[in-house]
C-alpha cells in the first residue's frame, strides 16, 4: 500500500505491505535507528515517537496508520548540531546509564513539556510511567526532565 | 513479532466502512485504536484478513453536550476523555476511569470503541457507562440501533454487536445537579493487571434522598458487571451506611482467582473499593453536582 508520511520535516512516500509495523519502518526503511525495539508488546516505550506531535509506542502502530501524518523520531529533535534543551539537560544531569531507554524517555518528555512547561515531580513520575528504564535510573532522569524545564523558563532549578 | 497478511482501508466515511464490513464481513476487524488489535495480532490470537481503520472518520472523534446526554464517538482516544473539561465536572467517573487505562502513551491510542466493544471484564469504561445508564449507538447498513451498555456484555470478550455492526457512538444521560460519581482501580503497581475496580455513580433528590444508586465492576467476573441497587432509592444516605451498600455490590461479583490474587482476596479490594466510590460520589453530590 502506497503512503505517504512526513518525517522530521521530510516527506517520505513508500509501498508498504500493510502488517509492517511503524516501529521496523522507522528503523529498517528509513535507517533512522534511534527508536528502539524493546519489548515489542507496547510495554516499555522504547519505540516511542511524535505523531502529530502527540507521543505513541511505535510497536504498535502500523506504518500504514501514519499515512498522511507527521511523526517526529529522536533524530529530529535536534536543530543540526545544536541539540534539543531536553538532549542538552540529559547529558548534564547523567539521566542514562544503558541508553537503551533514553530515545523514548526523551520522547515522551517532550511531549509532556509541550503540554505542561513546568511540570511537578509527581505530574514527570506519572508522565513517563510508560516508559521503563531497567537500570533503574530512573531519578536522574527525572532530574534531566526537571532541569529542560527550568530551562525552557529561562531561570534556574 | 509480525501478523499474517492483511489488506488494510482507512475510510473517511461511514457508509464506505460499511460497505467494506458487509464486503468482507467474517474475515474483517474493525480498528479504532488499535492498541488491543494489534497486540492480539501480533500474538496470531486473531488472524483478520482485512482491517478497517474507522479512525479517519471524523463524525466517531467528536465528544459533545446534547442537552439531554452526553456524546462520545467511538474513535475519541481515551486520552481526551481524560482530559476533557465537560467530561471532568460532570462524568467525574468517566474522567476517573479514562485516566485508569494503560499509560499515558497508550491512552493517546486506545480509542473508546475499542475499550468499550472488546468485551474484556478487566477494561475500565464498561463499569462506569453501566453505572450512568449509558446506551451504546451501533451503526450498520440498514440503519441504527439503539442498545443499553446493560444489555451489551454477555459474556467473556462477548457482546452484543451483530456482523456487520460498528459501535458509532456512547451516549451518557446528562448527570443532575445532585449527582455524583467516582471510579477506583487497585492495581498491585502502577500500571499492572487491576485486582479490580469499582464505580459509582448516585444522584440525590432535593431533599438529599438517594434517587438513584447504581455500581459497575471491573475485574470481577467474565464480564463487565453491572450492580444497580433499587432498594435505596428513597432512602437518605445517614440512614443507610455506606459499608452496607457496599456488602450487596460484592454480591454482585464473581471474581475468579489469578496472578492477581484469588477470589476471596478479590472480594474484600471489591468492599473496600465500593466503599471509597461511593463515600466520594456522595461527597461529589452532596457538593451540588460534581466537581
Amino acid at each position: 500500500m502506497k503512503i505517504s508520511v512526513n518525517f522530521n520535516g521530510r516527506n517520505v512516500d513508500a509501498d508498504v505491505e500493510p502488517r509492517k509495523l511503524l516501529v521496523d519502518f522507522i528503523r529498517d526503511d528509513l535507517h533512522l535507528t534511534g527508536t528502539h525495539v524493546g519489548c515489542d508488546t507496547s510495554s516499555c516505550g522504547a519505540c516511542t515517537i511524535l505523531l502529530d506531535g502527540v507521543a505513541v509506542k511505535s510497536c504498535t502502530m502500523f506504518a500504514v496508520q501514519a499515512n498522511n501524518r507527521n511523526i517526529t523520531t529522536i533524530e529530529g529533535l535536534s536543530k543540526g548540531d545544536e541539540l534539543h534543551r531536553l538532549q542538552s539537560a540529559f547529558i548534564e544531569e547523567g539521566g542514562l546509564q544503558c541508553g537503551y531507554c533514553t530515545p523514548g524517555m526523551i520522547m515522551t518528555s517532550a511531549w509532556l513539556l509541550s503540554n505542561n512547561a513546568a511540570p511537578t515531580e509527581k505530574e514527570i513520575r506519572n508522565g513517563i510511567s510508560g516508559n521503563l528504564c531497567r537500570c533503574t535510573g530512573y531519578d536522574s532522569i527525572i532530574r534531566s526532565i526537571q532541569k529542560a524545564s527550568s530551562d525552557r523558563r529561562g531561570g534556574r532549578k | 513479532m509480525y501478523p499474517p497478511s492483511f489488506d488494510y482501508a482507512a475510510p473517511d466515511d461511514l457508509d464506505e466502512a460499511l460497505k467494506l464490513l458487509e464486503l468482507h464481513n467474517e474475515d474483517a476487524k474493525i480498528m479504532t485504536g488499535g492498541v488491543g488489535l494489534i497486540n492480539a495480532m501480533k500474538h496470531h490470537v486473531i488472524k483478520p484478513g482485512f482491517l478497517i481503520d474507522i479512525s479517519r472518520i471524523r463524525e466517531l472523534g467528536l465528544i459533545g453536550d446534547h442537552g439531554g446526554y452526553l456524546s462520545i464517538g467511538a474513535a475519541v482516544k481515551v486520552a481526551e476523555l481524560q482530559r476533557s473539561d465537560l467530561v471532568k465536572r460532570n462524568y467525574t467517573a468517566l474522567s476517573e476511569a479514562a485516566g485508569a487505562i494503560a499509560d499515558p502513551l497508550l491512552r493517546n491510542m486506545i480509542s473508546v470503541g475499542g475499550n468499550v466493544c472488546t468485551g474484556n471484564p478487566d477494561d475500565d469504561l464498561p463499569p462506569v457507562f453501566l453505572s450512568m445508564d449509558a446506551q451504546y449507538i451501533l451503526a450498520g447498513r440498514n440503519g441504527r440501533r439503539v442498545i443499553d451498555a446493560d444489555g451489551f456484555y454477555l459474556g467473556h470478550m462477548s457482546t452484543a454487536i451483530r456482523p456487520g455492526e460498528i459501535l458509532v457512538e456512547v451516549r451518557v444521560p446528562r448527570q443532575t445537579e445532585r449527582s455524583g460519581s467516582a471510579y477506583i482501580k487497585r492495581e498491585l503497581r502502577q500500571n499492572d493487571h487491576l485486582v479490580a475496580g469499582v464505580a459509582a455513580s448516585i444522584s440525590l433528590e432535593e431533599d438529599g434522598r438517594y434517587k438513584r444508586l447504581a455500581f459497575g465492576l471491573s475485574g470481577s467476573g467474565n464480564t463487565s458487571i453491572h450492580a444497580r441497587l433499587p432498594k435505596f432509592t428513597g432512602s437518605r444516605p445517614v440512614d443507610v451506611p455506606v459499608g452496607d451498600i457496599a456488602k450487596m455490590v460484592v454480591e454482585e461479583a464473581s471474581p475468579l482467582s489469578d496472578r492477581q490474587g484469588s477470589a476471596s482476596y478479590k472480594r474484600k479490594v471489591i468492599l473496600v473499593l465500593a466503599r471509597e466510590a461511593l463515600t466520594l460520589a456522595l461527597q461529589r453530590a452532596e457538593q451540588g453536582g460534581q466537581k
